[in-house]
């Protein structure tokens, strides 16, 4: 892969690397996070995060690549520290009396790229896939909203593109099971 | 098959991405102002680098030089008026 090295040291060169990626960066961030306005703040954390390695950035994959693994890992990030906060809530609702309710889940998310008539399954699939394992979980952001090849999220994810196929379709059957269990009773019946 | 989970899997299908907020590269920019203003091309640094060197140089000649020639007039000086 031809190396083009990466200098984003001047605001021309910078807005125009943010013009090319910032769809990208946003979406994947909302995606992961179902939540605009941290999707926002880590967005802006990964486009810093990118000037500060441009100049560290070897070429040994193509910039898209590299742009998508910071978001990646950034959300994951979030992820994490939005899970602790909530078990802290949890164990201090434990012990305080007065603690008035724990943080409401994030609730229903409507992306809105999404087609009109599919806006109301869609809001319960992001919810199920909000349930997938970390890996499980960006195997199918980046294939299904980001509409990656394998070959791109394999690099991404710095794994096989066999094992990237795995991962798509552990996660596909994570989410029927998920959906299945938050379907109404009624329509379980057409359950086979 | 369950025709309602593979329509709620599916309901991704002719997504399009959601468009970056209008003010994130403000945003971004406010936070990294500091650096960017600072930031020339590497090739500008040196030069500008390299030249004040030079000039801190030549400062310093120069004030060496006029002490020196302060000193031996005096001593020129008292010499001729054998002061010593």
């Amino acid at each position: 892969m031809q190396h083009q090295p990466l200098d984003l040291n001047d605001r021309s060169a910078f807005a125009g690397f943010f013009d090319q990626y910032k769809d990208r960066v946003y979406n994947t961030c909302l995606s992961y996070l179902q939540s605009t306005e941290d999707a926002e703040e880590i967005a802006q954390d990964v486009f810093i995060q990118v000037f500060q390695s441009a100049s560290r950035f070897q070429g040994e994959s193509s910039v898209s690549t590299w742009v998508y693994r910071i978001t990646v890992n950034k959300c994951l990030d979030a992820l994490r520290t939005r899970q602790r906060k909530k078990r802290m809530q949890k164990l201090v609702s434990l012990f305080r009396s007065d603690s008035g309710e724990l943080q409401v889940d994030i609730p229903d998310f409507h992306h809105p790229g999404v087609q009109l008539e599919n806006k109301e399954r869609a809001v319960v699939l992001f919810a199920a896939i909000n349930q997938l394992p970390e890996t499980q979980k960006t195997a199918f952001i980046l294939s299904q909203v980001e509409g990656l090849p394998q070959r791109e999220i394999a690099e991404v994810m710095k794994i096989s593109e066999k094992a990237t196929e795995s991962l798509l379709q552990r996660a596909k059957a994570g989410l029927r099971k998920i959906i299945v269990s938050r379907l109404p009773k009624e329509s379980k019946l057409y359950v086979v | 098959m369950n025709d309602k989970t593979e329509e709620i899997l599916t309901s991704l299908e002719g997504i399009t991405r959601a468009p970056a907020p209008p003010f994130l590269l403000t945003r971004i920019m406010s936070k990294l102002d500091p650096a960017l203003k600072l930031a020339a091309p590497a090739l500008v640094r040196w030069v500008l680098a390299g030249s004040l060197f030079l000039i801190a140089a030549n400062v310093v000649m120069v004030i060496s030089h006029r002490k020196q020639a302060s000193s031996a007039g005096i001593e020129s000086e008292a010499h001729t008026y054998q002061l010593y």
